[in-house]
């Protein structure tokens, strides 16, 4: 028992369906991926443990339904959310052009505290499909994110591993600047044997 | 504070000295210090103002020898239970004769007697237990219903200072130094915690101690009984309170525990002393202190109320609170709980009131639920007045208090939207409670900084974006009834339009507080589907001068027409929505069922900047697609021949469109270009360049009608072009003529009959057409000779010579002809050659086929009168038959037969 207080971001990735939400995350915490199409349905999330500028952190990463629209999940799903990922597909112009009502939307159901701050990552993804297939250049992405605050931008490939892990260092870094410590409950803040108390003079 | 009981004297100078009090329904116990029993009846007042009446029914003088030390009753065995002489006696209730003195507990100190109705063997049964400290030792009887079942013993490391049961199986005692819960079933002996907060404190004690709360501590049975030296010890005090819970002493705090031991709340109730005595009448514990009683809320651990009760020393646990000194007795009756909250909700107390309601009973109050909601908005809009706006906004969301309501708390720069009714804010009154005071408090407008407002703001906005999704869902739900019941909706209809108007009191507030405080959030709203109200959003915009977030609004809203003319009308301003560009973007979008805005807004840009503005017709936007080409080409072509041109140039190269009419245009635009430029001569140069591009369309295109733009063509110039269109409708002596006489160009008619001809179209020869248009000019003109020489020459052989001869004129030299004739003579005899070549290759083909002819005929069978077919083994006769490539003959229905069999498949 090191510390009893411990970093835990939430991050929380939204964006059309079908572009690489799920993927990207099982390819950054599973590194695993998988050809076949399945709907996410509501939210799910997966925990993952880094390393930010020598801290310890525990990111909870959320994944979101692309085919749903927020009323689903709820205000208080978005509350506390320390970073917000958008993802598009490169290869499909639709969801690039669908990420400023993504980021409206949550900027309003979150209510962030300080919204003109809040930290944002775009992700480009699929980079690994032909380059006569792509819709959206990397110019057009970034000036985006530009006019948005100066938005961080990554291209990444869930299915060729390309960036990814570089993208969610980012986030991960920029959800540690927003993020309040939070304490994780002990299962039993009450019980404490003699065992503790010793440990506690050599702690010092 | 507020008063949950009424203080009744039930007993005055009474000359024994109290030892010892009990009370069950309306019947009071006391025991003294010389052995007398004292039995009381007690009637509760029935009014406010009426007095106790008490009523002394026994006086047994010579209960005991000593004094009575405790009393209680095991209802089920009808027995009464005292304490005396260090002796346990149960006596019969009614006539209080003696039936047992309990032999076992010679030296007894305490007892403590619980019973409960237990589920045995599907009935129920009442289990008693009597537990009795003696000594080092804990022995406790049980009975079953009336039935004395057993004792057992159990060891104990100290003398037992006092004890209560919690439940049947579980004793919790109080030794000096200790607290323990003891297991009766395993006789496991739990310690919890000292009654006494150590004072000799040790470095890691106290770390301990600070890092923790204090109740969590507690010290081991061997060290416990240091810590005691040099203070005051607390005395240990156990309560029992429902659901198994106990309250224990430790020095000036209360803290309750579990039946596991643990503690189940998170802090401990402070007293403002060390209590004497310590009891618990719901929802309340009772504190004896050194000069007062002290009653405090469980749960929120404040004073409720304080009494002054001189040398008070002995209380009773339960429903009847009674309260005694050594020669005084007094009753504490709890006022209604109705009455109780009503004092609450007067005094602004709201948190007590609701912590009362939910600790109670419901049957106690008349509709609890409604009554819990109204108090809790009630303290909602308290915490607001009191500047917790966090709180409060938190506790208004939580009891999804109407929106308007909660707008209304703020000034006008948020809540100016209201409609009036909703302004005059009408607090809930709950139940009978008179709430006139606080609604008088509610509608004083509340003074706020720039600061706190905009805290308070911050908090309205988490409280709005909640609601506006809730009121949506609930929206969606309706409106999905209402697509499967299309019947019975009049109702569900005026339901959503209430929806629909919350919606819009609810965004158009959203807007203000984003306005007031994240303006950057303010396009977020507009461009998200919203309710926002459009006077209100317009006016405000305005004055904020947020045009781009307008223009989203107004788009949003379809209001297409104040949005292009609010671009019109700020295009001239310096900044990001300055110039055509942004009327561009929008008109873009647009699509075809907007076609009348998008010409009619589509001219001023035009007329202004020409070059970007036509990208709201030639960009590659899907709903540029869908305009109609027809009319924006017949607009443009009212506005500007260049734009019509440019259109009609990407209508037709980029989009290859093949509609004639649109190339017809072309060129004639082109034409009009043209002659439009050639009254200056400064625009040679363009001149120049529209007139390759009109040749290089007139050649390339096939979808223009060359007839109509024939006419169109000036007489007296463009001749090429003339030429072309000629040779479109097969007019190549026309054509001719022109590359001939009008333009002396004789390589151009002559590439131009290279192009054209088509051997197999004898009739029109168009070297021939061009030698008569060199020999036969009109007007009797002289006859080209050279040049058509030239072309007999070089192409003579495409020529029939007889008719060369016939148009020549008699004067030409013969010599001038030869290497016509030369070639043609050749071209003859070449051709005649190939033809007898072909000729005998034909010849030899016919042999052959003749021959293969000759052995086909060759084969053949005889059907002779006894030829019989090898399947079915009768005659062939006149029927129909079949032969296999070998020879052999079968009936031709026999055939598949015979095939199948594996002969010769046919
Ligand atoms: N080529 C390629 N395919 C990918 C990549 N990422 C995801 N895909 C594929 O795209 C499809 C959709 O991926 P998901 O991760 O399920 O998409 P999603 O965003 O979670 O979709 P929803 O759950 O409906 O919101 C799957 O078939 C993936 O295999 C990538 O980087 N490259
Ligand atoms: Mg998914």
């Amino acid at each position: 028992m090191a510390s009893r207080k411990k970093v835990l971001l939430k991050v929380i990735i939204l964006g059309e369906s079908g572009v690489g939400k799920t993927s990207l995350m099982n390819q950054y915490v599973n590194k695993k991926f998988s050809n076949q199409y399945k709907a996410t349905i509501g939210a799910d999330f997966l925990t993952k443990e880094v390393l930010v500028d020598d801290r310890l952190v525990t990111m909870q990463i959320w994944d979101t339904a692309g085919q749903e629209r927020f009323q689903s999940l709820g205000v208080a799903f978005y509350r506390g959310a320390d970073c917000c990922v958008l993802v598009y597909d490169v290869n499909n112009a639709k969801s690039f052009e669908t990420l400023e009502s993504w980021r409206d939307e949550f900027l309003i159901q979150a209510s962030p505290r300080g919204p003109e701050n809040f930290p944002f990552v775009v992700i480009g993804n699929k980079i690994d499909m032909e380059e006569s297939k792509r819709m959206i250049s990397q110019k057009r992405a970034m000036a985006w994110c530009q006019s948005k605050g100066n938005i961080p931008y990554f291209e990444t490939s869930a299915k060729e591993a390309i960036n990814v892990e570089q993208a969610f260092q980012t986030i991960a870094k920029n959800a540690l600047q927003q993020e309040v410590e939070v304490e994780i409950d002990f299962p039993d803040p009450i019980k404490i044997d003699s065992d503790t108390s010793k440990d506690f003079g050599c702690a010092c | 504070m507020h008063d949950a009981f009424k203080v009744y004297t039930v007993i005055e100078k009474l000359p024994h000295k109290i030892e010892s009090i009990f009370a069950q329904g309306d019947k009071l116990y006391v025991g003294t210090l010389y052995g007398t029993l004292l039995v009381y009846s007690v009637r509760e007042p029935l009014g406010q103002d009426e007095a106790i009446s008490v009523t002394l029914m026994e006086t047994l003088k010579t209960f005991s020898k000593k004094a009575i030390e405790q009393i209680d009753i095991i209802k089920a065995v009808g027995v009464l239970v005292t304490l005396s002489d260090g002796y346990v006696n149960l006596h019969d209730l009614e006539s209080f004769a003696l039936r047992t003195q309990l032999g076992e507990t010679r030296g007894a100190n305490l007892f403590s007697v619980f019973s409960k109705i237990e589920i045995q063997d599907g009935f129920p049964q009442v289990v008693t237990r009597l537990a009795v400290a003696v000594r080092r030792k804990v022995i406790v009887f049980s009975w079953q219903d009336s039935e004395f079942m057993s004792t057992k013993d159990f060891p104990v490391p100290d003398r037992v200072r006092t004890m209560e049961w919690v439940g049947t199986q579980n004793l919790c005692m109080g030794f000096d130094s200790e607290y323990a819960l003891m297991d009766c079933r395993t006789s496991v002996l739990k310690t919890l915690f000292s009654p006494t907060s150590p004072t000799v404190q040790g470095a890691l004690g106290s770390t301990l101690e600070s890092t923790l709360n204090t109740l969590n501590t507690f010290s081991s049975l061997a060290t416990g009984g240091l810590m005691g030296f040099g203070s005051k010890p607390g005395k240990p005090l156990i309560t029992r309170l429902p659901n198994d819970e106990i309250l224990l002493g430790k020095e000036n705090s209360s803290i309750s525990v579990g039946v596991d031991g643990m503690p189940k709340r998170k802090k401990g109730i402070e007293w403002s002393g060390m209590p004497e005595e310590l009891g618990y009448s719901s929802p309340y514990a009772v504190a004896i202190l050194s000069r007062h009683i002290e009653i405090r809320n469980i749960e929120t651990r404040e004073l409720v109320q304080s009494a002054e009760m001189p040398h008070a020393r002995l209380l009773t646990q339960g429903k009847l609170l009674y309260i005694a000194s050594t020669s005084e007795v007094w009753r504490l009756i709890p006022f209604s709980f109705p009455q109780q909250i009503d004092e609450l909700v007067q005094k602004e107390e709201y948190q007590e009131a609701i912590s009362l309601i939910n600790q109670i009973n419901p049957v106690l109050l008349d509709e609890t639920v409604d009554t819990l909601g109204k108090i809790k908005t009630l303290y909602a809009h308290h915490l607001f007045r009191t500047h917790q706006y966090e709180k409060s906004l938190t506790l208004f969301s939580e009891l999804d208090t109407p929106a308007a309501e909660v707008i209304g708390l703020y000034p006008a720069v948020i809540s100016s939207h209201l409609p009036p009714k909703e302004l005059e804010v009408v607090s809930p009154k709950p139940g009978n409670v008179d709430l006139n005071e606080a609604n008088a408090k509610n509608t004083q407008p509340i003074i706020m900084s720039t600061k706190e407002l905009e805290d308070a703001v911050e908090c309205l906005i988490r409280f709005l974006a909640d609601k506006r999704q809730k009121i949506s869902k609930s929206l969606q739900t309706l409106q999905n009834n209402h697509d499967s019941f299309s019947y019975r909706h009049s109702n569900q209809e005026d339901e959503a339009e209430d929806h629909l108007q919350m919606l819009e009191i609810v965004d158009t507030a959203l807007l203000k507080s984003y306005m007031m405080t994240h303006e950057r959030l303010v396009g977020s709203l507009l461009r998200v589907n919203n309710h926002c109200n459009p006077d209100e959003t317009e006016s405000l915009l305005l004055k904020h001068k947020k045009y781009k977030e307008l223009v989203d609004f107004y788009r949003g809203k379809q209001l297409h027409r104040k949005a292009l003319e609010l671009l019109k009308t700020i295009h001239a301003n310096p900044g990001e929505m300055n110039g055509v560009l942004p009327t561009v973007n929008y008109l873009q979008r647009l699509g075809v069922d907007h076609l009348p805005l998008i010409l009619e807004f589509g001219t001023w840009i035009l007329e202004l900047d020409p070059e970007v503005a036509m990208k709201i017709f030639i960009d590659d936007e899907p709903e540029i697609d869908t305009l109609p080409r027809y009319k924006i080409m017949a607009y443009l072509e009212r506005l500007s021949l260049d734009l019509c041109v440019a259109y009609l140039e990407h209508v037709i190269h980029e989009l290859g469109d093949k509609t004639s009419d649109f190339h017809n245009t072309l060129v004639v635009s082109y034409l009009a270009q043209i002659q439009r430029d050639s009254s200056s001569p400064d625009n040679e140069e363009d001149i120049l360049k529209t007139k390759a591009k009109l040749l290089q369309f007139l050649d390339e295109s096939t979808s223009y009608k060359a007839e109509r733009i024939l006419s169109r063509l000036p007489v007296d110039s463009c001749y090429e072009e003339r030429a072309i269109l000629l040779s479109r409708i097969g007019q190549h002596d026309q054509a001719l003529n022109i590359y001939v006489h009008k333009l002396n160009n004789f390589q151009a008619a002559e590439e131009y009959c290279i192009k054209n001809f088509n051997s197999n179209d004898p009739t029109k020869n168009v070297y021939l057409l061009l030698l008569k248009v060199y020999l036969r000019p009109p007007n009797r003109e002289k006859p080209m000779l050279e040049p058509a020489l030239d072309i007999l020459t070089r192409h003579g052989t495409h020529i029939d010579p007889s008719a060369v001869m016939s148009l020549l004129p008699a004067s030409t030299r013969i010599d001038q002809l030869f290497k016509f004739f030369e070639k043609s003579i050749r071209e003859s005899n070449k051709t005649k050659h190939m033809d007898m070549i072909v000729k005998n290759m034909l010849k030899a083909e016919r042999l052959q086929t003749q021959e293969q002819l000759t052995f086909y005929r060759s084969r053949r069978v005889k059907i002779t009168e006894d030829r019989m077919c090898p399947k079915c083994n009768k005659r062939i006769g006149n029927s129909v038959f079949a032969v296999f490539p070998d020879g052999v003959v079968v009936h031709y229905s026999c055939k598949e037969t015979m095939a199948a069999m594996g002969h010769w498949r046919t």
